[in-house]
């Protein structure tokens, strides 16, 4: 059997490489099955359907992440982050490349408990496509003040709680779950959906419609001690994976910012104001100048930032440049998006342009993989003790 | 010397942003921390008694190495000062 395409890519491919396997191997994907019903299944609040998953795992996207020995690719985060910012400019349901992240990342977490009845079950499934995988975190209450609760009875868990959202829980069989044990610790526990006592709704949102959200009810469900993820620490682990997996909410959005911009130059010079287009208005270029600055600035942080992940370079629990990268990119992309929406005024507020579905889509990340708000209280509590104490010894 | 805290972290030391603890190395430090405000043990320590790695401890502002959160032996041998503080950034993330 012929090697996917997606073989030909590396840790060190160049963004033009990846954008070019994007539009050779991908672009056909995106324009026969994915864009032609996007306004609609975002009205519907449908999930993508899970055969485009399917295909993602024939071409080697969805197990691009997963190690070679269970099926993946072996492929590098940083790369994968560059796949995930083209996609965003060919694709154009947000929802798709959200949904694809989180599929791509969780069979990871299963994995590393090396266990081989889960891997049997679990993994290997994942690989190829028959099985996907979302994580259930976010609860109501902090960290340390989780609702959703684990108790140890004999050699089982009972879980009991309300997990808030899920990005592609409509879609999943399985939620990698986050729960407080007896003694306040974090425990990572895998469910499943046919589990007795699992439960699901649909959730509305504002945007990412299509992204099969969901809320996660778990009724005295009892598991079996294999489904035990974590460690001593899981809360550490827990942070791990959310610090490697924020920078892939904003991968897409690079993308889709480039496809913004071409998408709105191309409409504004069809509109005929003063007796010429609107494009020879100096204000309307100022507009689009300041786009494009948002865009080149957002795809160099980004790149500098999937860089430093493929060369390690990063905290593994809180790393300041993702966090600024993430913070920076969503805010960029937001001010782009409402500036399409004021430069094609109610063709851009309605549905006949995809401006108001795509900042939508933007404002998820305002709250997703750590709030924007907290983000900037963790940057400006790291700076700060860095500069008391730099000052105090005199250091400039 | 001192600990400092932070948001999610100072209502397991009565909102207290400082605390003081007079203790010649970082161990009996850490110990003298935990008997003043045990609400913070489980917080602090893992279920093998290590310290989390959620929390990230500066040392006069200079991140303090791995082996601190999990050798008893090397918290010990760490003499600190009256004027040394210990800042711990809780950085949680949301999903």
């Amino acid at each position: 059997m012929q090697a996917p395409a997606i073989t030909q890519l590396h840790e060190r491919s160049t963004p033009e490489e990846v954008r070019r396997y994007v539009a050779s191997e991908l672009e056909a994907f995106f324009a026969t099955q994915i864009n032609p019903e996007a306004t609609e299944r975002d009205e519907a609040c449908e999930a993508v359907p899970r055969g485009a998953f399917e295909h993602a795992a024939q071409v080697g996207l969805l197990n691009y992440l997963m190690p070679k020995d269970v099926g993946g690719m072996g492929g590098s985060r940083r790369t994968f982050g560059l796949l995930l910012e083209h996609i965003g400019y060919f694709c154009n349901d947000m929802a798709f490349p959200s949904m694809l992240a989180m599929y791509a990342d969780v069979p990871n977490v299963i994995y590393r408990s090396r266990r081989p009845s889960l891997l049997e079950a679990y993994v290997h499934p994942m690989a190829l496509g028959k099985k996907l995988g979302t994580f259930a975190y976010t609860d109501y209450g902090d960290a340390f003040d989780f609702q959703t609760r684990v108790v140890r009875k004999e050699d089982r868990y009972v879980l009991n709680g309300t997990k808030c959202l899920q990005t592609g829980g409509a879609l999943a069989d399985v939620f990698v779950t986050y729960a407080r044990d007896e003694a306040d610790d974090m425990k990572v526990l895998l469910v499943d959906r046919s589990d007795p006592g699992v439960s699901t709704r649909p959730v509305k949102t504002l945007g990412l419609r299509s992204a099969g959200l969901t809320q996660l009810k778990l009724e005295d469900v009892t598991l079996a001690e294999e489904r035990l993820l974590s460690g001593p620490d899981g809360l550490a682990e827990a942070q791990t994976f959310l610090n490697s997996r924020r920078m892939f909410v904003v991968c897409p959005f690079v993308g889709a910012m480039k496809r913004i911009i071409e998408l709105c130059v191309v409409h504004l010079d069809t509109v005929i104001r003063e007796g010429r287009p609107l494009t020879q208005a100096q204000t309307v270029q100022a507009h689009v100048g300041n786009m494009a600055a948002r865009q080149l600035t957002s795809e160099a942080i980004l790149h500098d930032a999937l860089d430093r992940i493929g060369r390690g370079d990063i905290n593994q629990l809180f790393d300041p440049i993702i966090s600024a990268a993430k913070l920076i990119i969503t805010e960029n992309a937001l001010e782009l998006g409402e500036r399409a929406i004021r430069l094609t005024g109610w063709r851009g507020y309605s549905k006949e342009l995809p401006f108001e579905r795509f900042y939508r889509a933007f404002m998820a990340a305002l709250t997703g993989q750590t709030a924007q708000d907290v983000l900037e209280i963790q940057l400006g509590v790291v700076t700060m003790a860095h500069v008391g104490f730099n000052q105090q010894r005199g250091l400039r | 010397m001192k600990f400092i805290f932070s948001g999610t972290m100072l209502r397991f030391v009565d909102y207290s942003h400082e605390v003081e603890i007079s203790e010649p190395n970082f161990e009996l430090a850490l110990k003298g921390l935990l008997a003043k405000a045990p609400a913070l043990e489980g917080v602090l320590l893992d279920s093998n008694k290590n310290l989390r790695r959620t929390h990230q401890m500066f040392l006069n502002g200079e991140s303090m190495e791995a082996r601190y959160y999990s050798d008893a032996q090397a918290r010990n041998a760490l003499a600190v000062q009256p004027t040394d503080s210990v800042y711990f950034l809780t950085a949680i993330a949301g999903g």
